[in-house]
């Protein structure tokens, strides 16, 4: 049997209180609804996995747990990870007693590393997804991690990044480009081809996704695992079916 | 008619809000038994797992939850291994450290072989060869998460498998009244809730 590449569709929900938001380069907050709906919607289309970011640490409020988290794990039977401001181990724990699956880790993890390879301990390397917001230095012509939803320059190189976390027990990188998040003109596929060559855990290409043919762009000339998407999807610009259909006839293992 | 409890396994690791919602909207109530004077004797058990096998297994035993499995199940109680719940049945593991699980099947857990295309952990929806002839082997996804699967002694007790690479990984296992799943069948849509109703309804 030829082995297939798995390629997996993630809806990204950024998500305060209980409200669907949005925002370009990460700009700009917008409310789209409420992330409820959505959430649920992405789910009985046939989404393969959901991810929910709280980019402004509203994380831990009950807002977020009960009317949200807790309530949307209930009734949603695939795969959702959580992320945004979480610190501690405890957090982590809270968050996976809500319903969640993965936590992505981001700022707590570039402060201290050592967090990831507690965390994997615990719950599981599966369970622990390195979050990246990585942007374009174009001096060095690399790229650099970036926290803060893209707004503060670690200095931190994204490729010694990558070998850190990998190290340290992470199980899946979701990597956002600040340069193309919330542009729709595409993902940033210099990035990932860069990445895919030392990477050996699941990568989630992540910012820029507008049309179908970006997904496919990128599945076809990357070696990325999935890609999360945001914007395209709350306005209804790519149908989660209609994205799935378009791979019918390609060489992936894809859930339909 | 009222409804039947299913027991499971609550020893503070890991996700049971969602299996236990799944229970729960198949038409079960679910008792969760922190402790061994928790389990309702006669009643289903279901385990799950999430994190790694030497701290399942260490907080399985803090907690004597362990003893109380395998006192029960030898009397013929059905149990049913959630991921890591199923990796728990087998003798030893490898993952970190050896370490001792509950012995229930023949077997050894071991880490998956990983390649370019075929990354580990194993992560994503695969469709399952089934024995069982209620799930079309073409149409069916299963959501998997693992870095670590079962080789068992017996191959008789495997009742579905996956190919991933070079790994044959058995999915499904069941030994008189001992079930597991490697998959997570409360993550798995439709195709998940029809495996673990068959269970419960068994």
């Amino acid at each position: 049997m030829k082995s297939l590449r798995n390629f997996r569709f993630i809806s990204r929900l950024d998500i305060k209180d209980e409200y669907l938001i949005k925002s370009i380069n990460f700009e700009g907050l917008k409310k789209v609804g409420l992330a409820k709906d959505y959430a649920l919607d992405y789910y009985n289309n046939n989404i393969d996995e959901l991810f929910y970011i709280d980019g402004v640490s509203t994380l831990f409020n009950k807002k977020f747990i009960k009317s949200f988290l807790r309530m949307t794990c209930e009734k949603i039977r695939i795969p959702v990870t959580v992320g945004g401001g979480i610190k501690t181990i405890n957090q982590a724990k809270k968050i996976l007693k809500s319903g969640a699956d993965k936590i992505a880790i981001n700022t707590a993890a570039v402060k201290n590393p050592e967090i990831i390879k507690k965390l994997s301990e615990l719950i599981g390397s599966q369970s622990v997804v390195s979050y990246i917001e990585a942007k374009k230095n174009n001096v060095n012509q690399t790229w650099d991690v970036y926290v803060n939803n893209g707004k503060e320059n670690t200095g931190i190189n994204i490729m010694n990044w990558i070998e850190v976390v990998q190290k340290k027990g992470a199980g899946e990188l979701l990597i956002t480009s600040v340069d193309n998040e919330g542009t729709e003109k595409g993902f940033d596929y210099e990035l990932y081809e860069k990445i895919a060559n030392i990477v050996e855990i699941p990568v989630i290409a992540n910012g820029g996704c507008g049309k179908i043919c970006d997904v496919i762009k990128i599945s076809e000339n990357v070696k990325v695992d999935g890609v999360a998407i945001s914007s395209a999807l709350h306005y209804n610009k790519i149908k989660i079916d209609d994205l799935k259909n378009s791979f019918k006839k390609k060489p992936f293992n894809i859930r339909y | 008619m009222k409804k039947k409890y299913i027991n499971i396994i609550d020893y503070g690791v890991g996700n049971i809000f969602s299996i236990s919602k799944s229970i729960e909207s198949l038409g079960y109530n679910c008792n969760f038994v922190k402790k061994p004077s928790d389990l309702l004797k006669n009643q289903k058990i279901v385990l799950p797992g999430v994190g790694s096998f030497p701290e399942c297994k260490k907080l399985l035993k803090k907690k004597k939850l362990d003893k109380i499995i395998i006192d029960e199940t030898n009397k013929g109680t059905l149990l049913l291994g959630v991921c890591i719940g199923m990796q728990l049945l087998m003798d030893f593991s490898f993952e970190l450290k050896k370490t001792k699980g509950l012995g229930l099947i023949k077997g050894t857990v071991e880490k998956i072989k990983s390649d370019k295309i075929n990354k580990v952990p194993n992560t994503g929806w695969r469709q399952v060869n089934f024995n069982n002839k209620n799930f079309d082997n073409k149409k069916n996804y299963f959501y998997f998460v693992h870095s670590y699967k079962v080789r068992l002694k017996d191959k008789k007790n495997q009742t579905g498998f996956i190919k991933y690479g070079k790994n044959v990984i058995p999915t499904s296992i069941k030994k008189n009244n001992i079930y597991g799943c490697q998959f997570h069948p409360e993550k798995s849509g439709i195709d998940g809730m029809k495996f673990l109703k068959g269970f419960l309804d068994e």
